[in-house]
């Protein structure tokens, strides 16, 4: 029993995953995104590509066959740099921007060029020392020089540029925190950010915020991206820039690593839109971010409201149905009978838009109206199901018999009515949310109620599709949980049905 | 009531397309156009988007319905999830979605949107009586015989499926014209320029706030709208009342009753 509880309670991963993909799909095709706002940054070529980076435009949506890393960035750069073309300088600026991460496969194709392209590539490196505090840093930017300096640093120093000594030096400036354990990493440059971005934390204490700052320090002198924590900076502000750095780490990490083997493989799924998507909503979920607390909060401060209009609006209108529907069918009275039904249809009929304006005047404040107008729009289905499913039953022999041994009709109607009642509640009860949801919407705009619905429309008008896909999410979990909650109550209400419907079968 | 639904129903349906030559019979809206002209455009728009997102979702969901139902993948739980899970998405939401990339406000999403949620439920439809019938004697008869599975879906199980889907079709019709009112009143539909019961509705119920009956604005539209609505609903009704083995028992008893 346990176990199969556990499985259908696993059958929400999948389900989220997919919902999530589809969703993803639809919402990667908003229009503008890629073009508006550029526009407005005017036509710098950098700054759409730099627009684009952030919002990971430039990725493929859900497979990327090709990820970049820092050697295809880097011999790329260096390629252009080496041919001396209009462009190179700006290549020249991307490798300094790789740095160090960069440095071991610039070094080690230098010696592979002509001398003519050796020299160009030396000499853009020249930054690059200089931001490392080499000692003789300015030897690299002087012609006659720069080749020799960096064939002897890579003599020198090749063999510090490995992972598990950058890991040691880490965890030295971790524990002692002094200016010289924190100048060994910055002769290393960008090549220790992974390695750094893997220790970064999110501070909990002032003793953090230490650790946090000192690691951060090394980022920002790396990177060249001002973004530090002062020293009397609180715990609030030191976990925000850290969230930060993140965030940075999210868009820009495969500038700073290899990929090959399983890293290439992971990377081809990671480094899409849908991938760094899903990342950021981890990295939003785990709390660190500070825009964690704006979509879901929004979603969790306006679901209580739907919830109750929808779920009390389904209790609602099934209490309501359950007495007509039995009211129905004890009287037999045709004419009574045909007049229910023709009220019944006729309030099914009618547009939410418009019930919930002629009851607007009565008042919305306790959401008692609002939830009689969603419940009303639900009468008709369940009404009319509960009434035949009766009128069927109470023309069974059992039912005959009982009435035979001297049960009163009265007796009987209840008995049967409120059984069938509860069967078809817990059928119809996955099927009626979706509807009843969009009852909801129009239920909460008309009577200016602060709920999903409104949320829903704003997000439309502004394509938030952030606040769409958590929306979607969200729904998504309701209803596996909805389902879920309906077998076990099959379970209850017929010992037959145990197990096996639980169990899934249909 | 079948003759009645009906009656509504082709009232309805064949509409004239062109209402501009009619007088004001019904006033004008807020920009000046002819409220008789707009209600009949509009109740081309709104039919002909339920028909089109109902024939669409019904026809993919009794293909995908037929095809598990009679396959090796019948007995598959998670496809029945899947099926459940997407039956259970709210269609505003996908409507929602749909709305937001779309450069020009069309109909589409709500095409869209009802064609992929109501395939699952036709689908899950023909999927639970197509497995109910793989174990009828005629369907094992036609097996043994040496029929294919295309041939037994098409001549033993569809026209058994039909009642079902068609009843679950006609109340999907009912269902689309009222998430096409929600959606235009909610400001997500076509928008002002294309005419739609739902639009229109929206802008006079807005105007009548305080009266509790406003003009025609708001009971002609409305009216139709329900009348539509609750055709498809008495029709679905009907329909089911038709084909329901139990229903006609009583009806021929009531006929060997009162033979008239």
């Amino acid at each position: 029993m346990l176990s199969i509880l556990l499985r259908r309670l696993l059958w929400t991963i999948p389900t989220l995953g997919a919902v999530s993909i589809v969703t993803f799909l639809v919402l990667s095709y908003v229009p503008d995104a890629s073009e508006r706002k550029p526009r407005s940054l005017a036509t710098d070529g950098a700054a759409v590509a730099a627009y684009q980076r952030e919002h990971f435009l430039n990725l493929p949506r859900f497979v990327n066959t090709e990820p970049r890393d820092t050697r295809a960035l880097a011999s790329r750069a260096a390629d252009r740099v080496a041919k001396g073309d209009a462009d190179a300088d700006q290549a020249a600026r991307e490798l300094v921007r790789l740095g160090g991460a960069a440095l071991p496969h610039v070094l080690l194709t230098l010696g592979d060029r002509p001398s003519e392209e050796r020299l160009r590539v030396a000499l853009a490196l020249a930054p690059i020392a200089a931001r490392m505090g080499l000692t003789r840093a300015e030897d690299a930017a002087r012609p006659e020089l720069a080749v020799a300096f960096w064939t002897q640093f890579w003599t020198d120093r090749g063999v510090e540029f490995r992972r598990a000594s950058v890991r040691t030096a880490i965890e030295r400036l971790v524990r002692y925190r002094t200016v010289s354990r924190a100048q060994e990493l910055e002769e290393l440059d960008t090549y220790v950010v992974p390695a750094v971005m893997e220790k970064l934390e999110a501070p909990a204490t002032q003793a953090d915020v230490e650790v946090a700052r000192t690691l951060v320090e090394v980022l920002a002198h790396t990177t060249e991206r001002d973004d530090r924590i002062d020293a009397d900076a609180s715990v609030e502000d030191a976990r925000a820039t850290v969230a930060r750095w993140h965030e940075w780490w999210l868009v820009y990490e495969t500038d700073f690593i290899t990929l090959d083997g399983t890293t290439l493989v992971s990377a081809m799924v990671r480094e899409t839109r849908y991938g760094k998507w899903a990342a950021g909503a981890a990295l939003d979920l785990s709390g660190a971010s500070p825009r964690a607390d704006e979509t879901y909060a929004r979603i969790v401060r306006a679901a209580p409201t739907t919830a109750t209009l929808v779920f009390g609006g389904i209790l609602l209108g099934y209490a309501i149905a359950v007495a007509l529907g039995t009211f129905a069918a004890a009287m037999k009275q045709r004419t009574l009978d045909i007049g229910l039904g023709a009220v019944v249809v006729a309030l099914h009929a009618l547009p939410a838009a418009a019930l919930a304006l002629f009851a607007h005047p009565l008042g919305g404040a306790a959401l008692v109206v609002p939830t009689l107008v969603v419940a009303i729009g639900l009468v008709a289905g369940p009404a009319r199901h509960q009434k035949s499913a009766l009128v069927n039953v109470l023309h069974r022999d059992y039912v005959k018999a009982t009435r035979a041994r001297g049960a009163s009709r009265l007796r009987v109607i209840v008995r049967q009515g409120l059984r069938h009642a509860l069967f078809s509640i817990a059928t119809l009860i996955t099927v009626e949310p979706p509807i009843a949801l969009g009852t909801a919407f129009v239920v909460e705009a008309v009577f200016g109620l602060d709920g999903l619905g409104r949320l829903t429309v704003e997000a439309v008008e502004t394509r938030d599709t952030s606040f769409l896909m958590a929306l979607a999410l969200a729904l998504a979990l309701a209803a596996t949980v909805r389902v879920f909650i309906v077998d076990l109550l099959y379970g209850v209400l017929d010992p037959r049905l145990r197990g096996r419907v639980i169990g899934g079968a249909s | 009531m079948l003759a009645l639904a009906s009656f509504i129903g082709s009232a309805v349906v064949p509409m004239p397309s062109r209402g501009d030559a009619v007088g004001s019979v019904l006033g004008t809206d807020s920009s000046g156009r002819d409220v008789l002209a707009l209600l009949l455009h509009g109740g081309r728009a709104v039919l002909g988007t339920a028909i089109l997102a109902v024939f669409v979702a019904t026809i993919a969901g009794a293909f995908v319905g037929a095809l598990v139902g009679l396959s090796s993948l019948r007995r598959n739980r998670s496809l029945e999830r899947w099926l459940e899970a997407v039956d259970t998405f709210p269609a505003i939401v996908v409507v929602a979605l749909f709305r937001c990339i779309e450069e020009h406000p069309s109909n589409i999403p709500v095409i869209a949107a009802v064609a992929i949620v109501k395939w699952a439920e036709v689908a899950r439809i023909v999927r639970a009586e197509s497995l109910r019938l793989g174990q009828e004697d005629f369907v094992l008869a036609a097996r043994a015989l040496g029929a294919s599975k295309l041939s037994i879906a098409r001549r033993h199980v569809l026209p058994h499926v039909t009642a079902a889907v068609s009843v679950s079709a006609a109340l999907g019709i009912a269902s689309v014209v009222l998430l096409d009112t929600a959606v235009a009143f909610l400001g997500m539909g076509p928008g002002t320029d294309a005419a739609s019961w739902g639009e229109l509705l929206g802008e006079g119920l807005r105007s009548a706030a305080g009266r509790p009956l406003g003009g025609p604005l708001v009971w002609a539209p409305l009216g139709l709208l329900t009348a539509t609505v609750a055709a498809a609903y008495l029709f679905a009704d009907a329909l089911r009342d038709a084909q329901d083995p139990n229903a006609v028992r009583k009806q021929s008893a009531r006929a060997a009753r009162e033979p008239s």
